[in-house]
């Protein structure tokens, strides 16, 4: 009785966090999603995009906090500065580390990709140092409590702004790629790259593409996340992995699985992290290996039948 | 060829290997300003091979392939189609997974926006069962539905010439006709095309010239009357036996 | 004997406690490596995870040795046994998906590992860890002491215990190694190729794509855990913080850049990549180089960069490796004279990680065998005996008459979402006939073959073999049966050669296990031989006997498409089914491809013949069936069918749709001369 009284006390706090660090992970992993779908390869770097976005954001709230500017320009410019800077970083692993990877050795990728990772990583601690750096954020440090009969929980004004701006942001990736010409150009590329090439879109074009739109997101997520978790050069190596295996649960073709996914793992996380909070990291790794083993092609996606 | 008009499409000498094989040995052929042009040939010959080379979805190995008076040899596909020469390939390849509009809107990628919009709406009229079904699926379409699908998003891109691969295919025999007679009247409308097919009563019937390709090479040549009562050609359809009791 | 006499030697002469340890730390790494390597090189399939079997090795003895006092000698073993269990079970459920599945289950698999490790304090006592891992002693002395003895007397050699444990560790990978190419180069190596090449292929000579790929997972896990725990008692403490998803990382990139699917790519790669952050690190920390020298700098740099742009540009033969070289030396010597870069070691291994990648596709030992003049060092010919034309009987087990079978089609109907390629069909291929399926494109013939030989399950109807129904059995069940096919694409193990090819037709009679395979025993090397001789008189029965050495993709489509029958008759088929065996072959050569298929048919093999090509399949068969939008439209001998008004229309256009009147009235602009 203790247990469930323990749960049901924890519960609500842990659905709240669970959701603001579940759509983090969701969108890092509509970065997945992106590359995948159109190219059949993926950036295992996603998770140190996410440390150079929130890098580059302490960097610019501290230059122009110091020149005494306003938090708010502090935002707007990092928002201007980050997707800049990730779109380039993702055009530059494309050329480099994918594209000439990509039929030599189905392997290639995955080691290429993991290797600049570990040149980020290092790349973060020899230009930032290596200690742990706090941003503030915009909208104050204040805790809003909900204290509602059963719901007692609390937030922050950021891990708000946290999940409303990533649902924003996936819905805007969502609406591009579902409703925009362009966006369907790169559905076309998945399915068919000869017969989309013959539609004069240019194949290579839109690969790029993807990887310019799973980087910035990358980069978005760690803008987000900087003010309520440290930036330190090691920050994106767990959310980048998590994010990876909600993008298996979820179904790396199904971007609203992966939602779903994100959001129920965060929860799924701290509720587990109620009783032990050293297990927290490693849930959703079981989880992963255990939904495999159940349906290969993750929760939502339904097997196609394959022509020989 | 000694005519006035230089040909709208000239291709000199076309090889392509695949790996280490050779699928084609040195094609030849012209295509001139308002012609229908067959190629045809058993499977296997080298037909589709021969349309993919040109609009450059696999590479040429030796060869050159001119269009308009320029050479496009190794051009990306997307850059040849926006020079005015679109490929309807070889068992429709439409997008199943997007409407039916929205493959139409594809075949326009390289048009501008209001452009692209205005010629779908056309297109989509120019099949009524594709207007019927704008909104669906396009995997969800017949096999004759999609072959019309492929015809409308081909024109899309609004090209000068069309290369059709095997647009019979799979089809049944009302709607084969129905095929050809949309070939035929694109033509009327000013489209060059070169098509490949393997039902070649259809495709002499529909043609002013063609090739008759085997095993890489172009076998015959001529008018589509007199390779129509060639008996090489219906030995090559039907074997020895058949020409005999034909 | 030359490997032996390196091991013994090294340590004796390497005199240094330091590099004697790094030399351990090879050993195990290379047996890792191997095992890695034969999943991921020759097998084809990815893990990301075997840094947790690594890990698992090492607990498992750490933990065997210190708190349940097992010996030694006798934990590693258990360790070994325990990984590959591991292995085994997380494979069981994944193998069965196709394509990324392993990656993503492997992966999670280190990290759930990684994790375990640091939270299960109880068992694996997390960061703090577990220390006094025994080493196993040996002439009353530990192995790892530094303390100095002479074992064979005073003239003997000085040996030290870490020599010893290096003894040990090399031992090991040699004995691993050694296995591993007796499996490699014989039928295992052979079969885990094949399926690499083409699982399809594969299923329909009867191989369980699904089995082999399980065997060889847990053969690799027991490699990881054998090299885990060698590492355990090397350290004497292990701590949860080794066993991150860099370690499966590292494991991989050590196959990779030393030459996935190279017999000795994993020990060039270990080595290299042992040794080179050492020597990195030796150099950074002396003033041997020029520091901060610019012009030097940026002339590397340059080289690096354009050599860079070269290989970007494409370039093939001896212009690519100057360029690949190029692009390592320049990015090495770069960070070599840059002092604030080597600083940063793993900013330099990422880096070079990626160049290594990028410049060397086929790693390390592809690099060196591509260097002009190597390769031919490297052919060793099998001298094929010439056995003259003979018959089939007695090289392959062509059923008797009383014992031959007929295939039956009852309402076969498969539909593909809307669509219906097939759409009730029936029919029969008596026994000893050669059965002719035509049918203008698309009429479902291809599809027909994919549903008798089990890659499609038909949405309804029943297959019959004799009695057997075969609708719900897989592929390779299907081919044991009886029911073999060849492919319109030809499905041929394009890197084995034409033997290989053809040996590998002959699975579903190999007796010899793995344990026989590995340790090459005379039973498993007799039968080999066996198999070499049949495989090498069928080859003579289609006078191919001459090609048995070379590359089955080096030849030209006819004598592709002969091996690919040679393959399907190696497995004694009750039942052929050729799928366009025409396809693609020059006319010169279709001649012979009747003739083949004739000597076949009087052989005694029941075939069915899907083809195009009319000339050839009037020819040969006795019986032929047409199809048309996937339903039946006529049967009967060739000379019937083929005046079969049905089948003219169906193939030159009906004469009630004439497109005669579609000419009229047509404008033609310009009429070429």
């Amino acid at each position: 009785m203790d247990a469930l009284d323990t749960l049901l006390r924890g519960l609500p706090q842990a659905i709240a966090s669970g959701l603001v660090y579940g759509s983090i992970y969701a969108l890092i992993a509509q970065g997945y999603y992106v590359t995948f779908s159109t190219t059949q390869t993926l950036n295992f770097a996603q998770g140190d995009f996410l440390m150079i976005g929130g890098m580059l954001a302490f960097t610019v709230f501290g230059l122009l906090l110091l020149a005494g500017m306003p938090l708010v320009l502090s935002l707007v410019v990092a928002l201007a500065i980050i997707p800049l800077v990730l779109a380039l970083m993702g055009v530059l692993v494309e050329r480099v580390a994918v594209r000439p990877l990509r039929r030599a050795f189905s392997l290639g990728w995955i080691l290429s990709t993991v290797g600049v990772a570990v040149i980020l990583r290092n790349a973060g601690e020899v230009i930032w140092g290596i200690e742990q750096k706090a941003v503030p954020s915009v909208f104050g440090d204040n805790a809003i409590r909900v204290d509602v009969g059963f719901f007692q929980f609390g937030v922050l004004p950021q891990e708000i702004f946290i999940l409303t701006a990533s649902l924003l942001a996936m819905a805007a990736v969502l609406f591009f790629l579902k409703q925009s010409l362009l966006g369907k150009a790169m559905a076309a590329v998945a399915l068919n790259a000869p017969a989309a090439s013959l539609m004069g879109i240019d194949v290579r074009a839109m690969v790029v593409l993807a990887y310019i739109l799973s980087s910035v997101l990358a980069g978005l997520a760690g803008l987000l996340v900087v003010p309520v978790l440290h930036a330190y050069s090691l920050m994106g190596v767990l959310p980048g992995l998590k994010a990876f295996a909600v993008a298996i649960i979820g179904g790396l073709g199904n971007p609203f699985g992966i939602l779903i996914a994100g959001l129920l793992l965060g929860v799924i996380e701290f509720v587990v992290a109620i009783f032990n909070a050293s297990l927290r990291d490693a849930v959703t790794f079981f989880l992963l290996i255990v939904i495999l083993a159940w349906r290969p092609l993750g929760l939502f996606e339904k097997p196609s039948m394959e022509k020989v | 060829m000694s005519t006035s008009t230089p040909p709208l499409l000239s291709v000199v000498d076309l090889s392509v290997r695949y790996g280490q094989v050779e699928a084609l040995h040195g094609v030849s052929l012209e295509v001139f300003p308002g012609e229908i042009v067959a190629l045809i040939g058993s499977n296997g010959a080298g037909k589709s091979t021969t349309l993919r080379a040109v609009s450059g979805v696999i590479p040429v190995d030796r060869g050159r392939v001119t269009f308009d008076g320029h050479e496009i040899t190794n051009l990306k596909a997307h850059q040849i189609v926006r020079r005015g020469l679109a490929h309807i390939p070889e068992a429709r390849q439409i997008f199943g997974d997007q409407s039916v509009f929205d493959n139409l809107l594809l075949g326009g990628f390289s048009l501008d926006r209001r452009t692209s919009r205005d010629l779908a709406e056309q297109e989509i009229r120019r099949f009524p069962v594709l207007y019927e079904r704008r909104k669906q699926r396009a995997g969800t379409l017949s096999g004759g539905e999609q072959q019309m699908l492929a015809i409308s998003r081909g024109l899309m891109s609004r090209p000068k010439m069309l290369l059709m691969d095997e647009p019979s295919m799979g089809l049944a025999p009302l709607l084969v006709r129905q095929v050809a007679e949309t070939i035929v009247r694109l033509n009327q409308q000013g489209v060059t095309i070169l098509l490949v097919e393997q039902l070649a009563s259809m495709a002499l019937a529909v043609a002013d010239r063609a090739y008759v390709l085997q095993n890489g090479i172009v076998r015959l040549e001529g008018s589509s009357a007199a390779m129509a009562h060639n008996p090489e050609v219906v030995r090559l359809y039907l074997g020895g036996a058949a020409s005999a009791s034909a | 004997m030359l490997a032996v006499a390196v091991i013994v030697a090294a340590p004796l002469v390497l005199y240094d406690g330091f590099i004697q340890q790094l030399m351990q730390t090879i050993a195990y790494y290379t047996i890792a490596a191997i095992g890695l390597n034969v999943l991921v090189g020759y097998q084809g399939q990815v893990s990301l995870g075997h840094g947790a079997l690594f890990a698992f090795g090492a607990y498992a003895s750490a933990i065997l040795t210190t708190r349940l006092g097992v010996p030694v000698w006798i934990a590693l073993f258990l360790a070994a046994a325990v990984a590959g269990l591991l292995g085994f079970l997380v494979a069981l459920p994944t193998l069965r998906a196709r394509g990324h599945y392993l990656a993503m289950v492997t992966i999670a698999l280190a990290i759930v590992t990684f994790v375990i490790a640091q939270t299960w304090i109880p068992v694996t006592n997390g960061p703090t860890g577990i220390g006094s891992i025994p080493r196993p002693e040996w002439f009353g002395t530990t192995m790892g002491s530094l303390r100095k003895f002479r074992p064979l007397g005073d003239s003997g050699p000085v040996l030290t215990g870490q020599i010893l444990y290096f003894w040990v560790c090399a031992g090991f990978a040699l004995i691993v190694q050694l296995l591993t190419n007796n499996l490699l180069t014989g039928r295992w190596g052979r079969t885990i190729n094949a399926v690499r090449q083409s699982e399809i292929a594969s299923e329909t000579i009867g191989v369980s794509v699904y089995r082999m790929k399980l065997k060889t997972f847990a053969y690799s896990a027991v490699l990881a855990g054998l090299a885990g725990a060698l590492f355990a008692h090397q350290q004497g403490y292990i701590v949860s913080d080794t066993f991150t998803f860099d370690k499966s990382v590292e494991l991989l990139v050590f196959v990779i850049l030393g030459g996935a699917r190279s017999l000795f790519g994993p020990l060039i790669g270990t080595t290299v990549l042992v040794v080179l952050p050492e020597v990195l690190k030796t150099i950074g920390s002396y003033d041997i180089l020029p520091k901060s020298n610019l012009p030097l700098q940026v002339g590397l740099v340059i080289v690096g960069g354009l050599c860079a742009l070269g290989l970007a540009r494409g370039s093939r033969g001896a212009t690519r490796t100057m360029l690949s070289l190029g692009v390592i030396g320049g990015f090495l010597g770069f960070t070599l004279v840059t002092p604030q870069i080597i600083e940063h070691f793993l900013l330099v291994y990422g880096a070079l990680l990626i160049v290594f990648l990028v410049t060397m596709p086929d790693g390390m030992a592809g690099f060196l065998r591509n260097l002009p003049g190597v390769r031919q060092l490297w052919r060793v010919p099998t001298s094929a005996v010439s056995h003259g034309a003979g018959s089939l009987a007695g090289v392959v087990a062509v059923p008797l008459p009383a014992q031959r079978v007929s295939l039956q089609l009852e309402d076969i109907k498969m539909h593909f979402g809307g669509v219906k390629a097939i759409d009730g069909v029936s029919m029969k291929v008596e026994s000893g006939q050669v059965h002719g399926l035509i049918g203008p494109n698309g009429s479902g013939k291809s599809t027909l073959v994919n549903v008798v030989t089990g890659v499609y399950t038909p949405t309804a109807g029943q297959v019959r073999l004799g009695s057997r129904v075969l609708n719900t059995l897989r592929p390779h069940t299907i081919a044991a049966a009886g029911v073999t096919r060849t492919f319109q694409n030809i499905q041929l193990f394009k890197d084995l050669t034409v033997l290989d090819n053809v040996m590998m037709g002959f699975h579903t009679r190999r007796r010899a296990g793995f344990l026989k395979q590995l340790l090459r025993t005379m039973s498993a090397a007799t039968e080999e031989a066996q198999i070499r001789e049949q495989a090498l008189k069928l080859l003579a029965f289609l006078d191919i006997e001459h090609l048995a050495d070379d590359e089955a993709q080096s030849l030209p489509y006819g004598l592709q498409r002969m091996v690919e029958i040679a393959r399907a008759l190696a497995t004694g088929p009750a039942i052929l089914l050729l799928d366009e065996p025409a396809a693609g072959v020059n006319p010169s050569e279709i001649g012979r491809l009747s003739n083949v298929i004739r000597r076949v048919a009087e052989a005694g093999v029941t075939m069915l013949i899907i083809e195009h090509h009319m000339d050839l399949v009037m020819g040969v068969s006795n019986h032929i069936t047409v199809l048309d939008y996937g339903k039946k439209i006529a049967e009967g001998t060739p000379t019937s069918v083929q005046s079969n008004q049905r089948v003219i229309e169906a193939y030159l256009g009906s004469s009630e749709h004439t497109f005669d009147d579609l000419r009229r009235g047509r404008v033609v602009v310009v009429q070429p001369a």
